[in-house]
């Protein structure tokens, strides 16, 4: 079937174009959403996503959940018949919907990236209690991930998982430089790399 | 044999034994690891999910120190580091005009000159299976294991290049040249549910507990990986599992380079073989 692209369909032209992935390709034979890990947790499958571009739901897509918890594992590409690989997709509806300043449903993933990128830009290494923590706080569910803890913690430090030496941060010699990098991709994206 | 070291952020702390045993288990097998200077973490999944650009400049940081200290090749024992770094690589060496633009965010000339190696690509393709088999100590017969090799090792696979997107056997043979009875199993690719630990734990536990019931199934002893967030999500969270279940599995997950050194006879304290919730001390007691 052709789909012949009127002027508000140039949503799936920009998809495709940034992608490079062509996405009216697609004959929905859903396998990406069956090897799919968060396909269950999504608000839209991966298979519908790719519908929902051809259709023009922009809106819809660009504040989804989904977009945000494709992790780029790769297990939809690896079994697409037509040699799609999605996450590209996935990339490029998430770096739209930042730049046109879309608000997004999904709000923890977002909150713990920026934190994780926040230690990385302060100290040039992640850091590995400093982002559980931080995260914790910043979640409002506290007693919930405590709770999941209390398992955890006391045997991580038993076995010698974790040590006090663990507790501080260190920054690299070159923080200033990793700072720096953060500052010089947020002027080049116009701001967008938060 | 020399090569630049990567170690990244989790083998400086909950993954301090991936460090230590990759070190014994190269040390022993001749291989000189230098360490990137002044290395900065890779941005992992976090960097990828915000932006393309700082995705590719925060591994392209430790692709130009590697090259300011004279290095051809950087080995990445972490499979999200060697991921990220390898994609910086090739998204540069393929397209001038994305080299030049992390030039530019990073301030630092780069010249395509370093590739970016995962443990299993030094391992087999560049010691070889024959010559790591010949120093075998304490071969390891009847221990069955189950090789985990997840997702960052080996997709997207045009990034990767990993011997098989789904079906890779490189760390099989390399078991089995150690003497173990490698398992035939479903889970050797599937995906531990990775960084969704900090938002959505219910879906990591449900998909690292899939895997660690299928190695079960399968008779492992034990689970061997390369990849720290993947030793996290299936060591640390079997209670989760067994509270959501009702199946108790308790299998050990070792790194892969834990149950190489113990092969070659590197003492355990060398290699910090037991620093895991599950016990690995069943796993031990049928090498030694």
């Amino acid at each position: 079937m052709k789909v012949f692209l009127g002027e508000k369909h140039s949503f799936l032209e920009e998809v495709e174009a940034r992608s490079g992935q062509k996405v009216q390709e697609c004959y929905q034979c859903s396998k990406c959403s069956g090897g799919c890990p968060f396909s269950r947790v999504m608000d839209y499958a991966p298979n519908s996503i790719l519908e929902m571009i051809v259709y023009g739901m922009k809106d819809q897509l660009l504040s989804s959940k989904a977009i945000q918890m494709c992790i780029q594992c790769g297990t939809c590409g690896a079994q697409c018949p037509a040699g799609f690989e999605l996450y590209e997709v996935m990339n490029v509806l998430r770096e739209m919907a930042k730049e046109e300043g879309y608000k997004t449903n999904e709000k923890k993933i977002p909150k713990m990236n920026s934190i994780f990128l926040g230690e990385v830009r302060n100290l040039g290494r992640m850091h590995e209690v400093n982002l559980m923590v931080k995260n914790m706080f910043s979640q409002g569910q506290l007693v919930k991930d405590v709770a999941t803890l209390i398992p955890i913690g006391p045997p991580m430090f038993l076995k010698g998982i974790m040590g006090v030496g663990d507790m501080l941060s260190h920054k690299i010699q070159g923080q200033a430089h990793v700072a720096k990098i953060f500052e010089n991709v947020e002027k080049m994206q116009g701001g967008h790399a938060k | 044999m020399k090569t630049g070291y990567f170690p990244g952020c989790s083998l400086h702390s909950t993954a301090k034994n991936y460090d230590a045993s990759t070190k014994a288990v190269m040390n022993t097998l001749g291989v000189q690891l230098e360490e990137v200077p002044d290395w900065n973490c890779c941005g992992s999944t976090p960097a990828h999910q915000t932006d393309h650009l700082l995705a590719l400049a925060l591994p392209a940081r430790n692709l130009a120190q590697a090259e300011k200290a004279g290095m051809k090749d950087i080995m990445a024992p972490c499979a999200a580091c060697f991921n990220h770094l390898r994609t910086a690589e090739i998204e540069c060496k393929a397209q001038p005009e994305t080299k030049q633009k992390v030039e530019k965010v990073i301030e630092m000339k780069l010249n395509n000159s370093v590739h970016v190696l995962n443990i299993l690509e030094l391992l087999v393709d560049r010691i070889g299976i024959d010559a790591i088999a010949k120093k075998v100590k304490k071969p390891l017969k009847g221990l069955k294991i189950a090789p985990y090799y997840g997702c960052m090792l080996t997709r997207p696979a045009k990034i990767t290049q990993f011997d098989h997107p789904t079906n890779p056997t490189s760390m099989d043979q390399l078991l089995e040249a150690l003497g173990a009875d490698v398992v035939s199993w479903g889970g050797k690719t599937d995906c531990c549910g990775a960084a969704h630990v900090l938002t959505r734990l219910e879906v990591v536990v449900d998909l690292s507990g899939r895997i660690v019931h299928q190695a079960k199934d399968a008779g492992a002893d034990t689970i061997a990986t390369a990849c720290p967030m993947c030793m996290s999500n299936l060591d640390l969270r079997q209670g989760a599992v067994a509270k959501a279940t009702g199946r108790d599995t308790k299998v050990p997950v070792m790194y892969l380079t834990e149950i190489v050194g113990m092969a070659l006879g590197i003492p355990s304290s060398q290699l910090g073989v037991g620093k895991h919730v599950v016990s690995t001390a069943p796993v031990q007691a049928k090498i030694s």
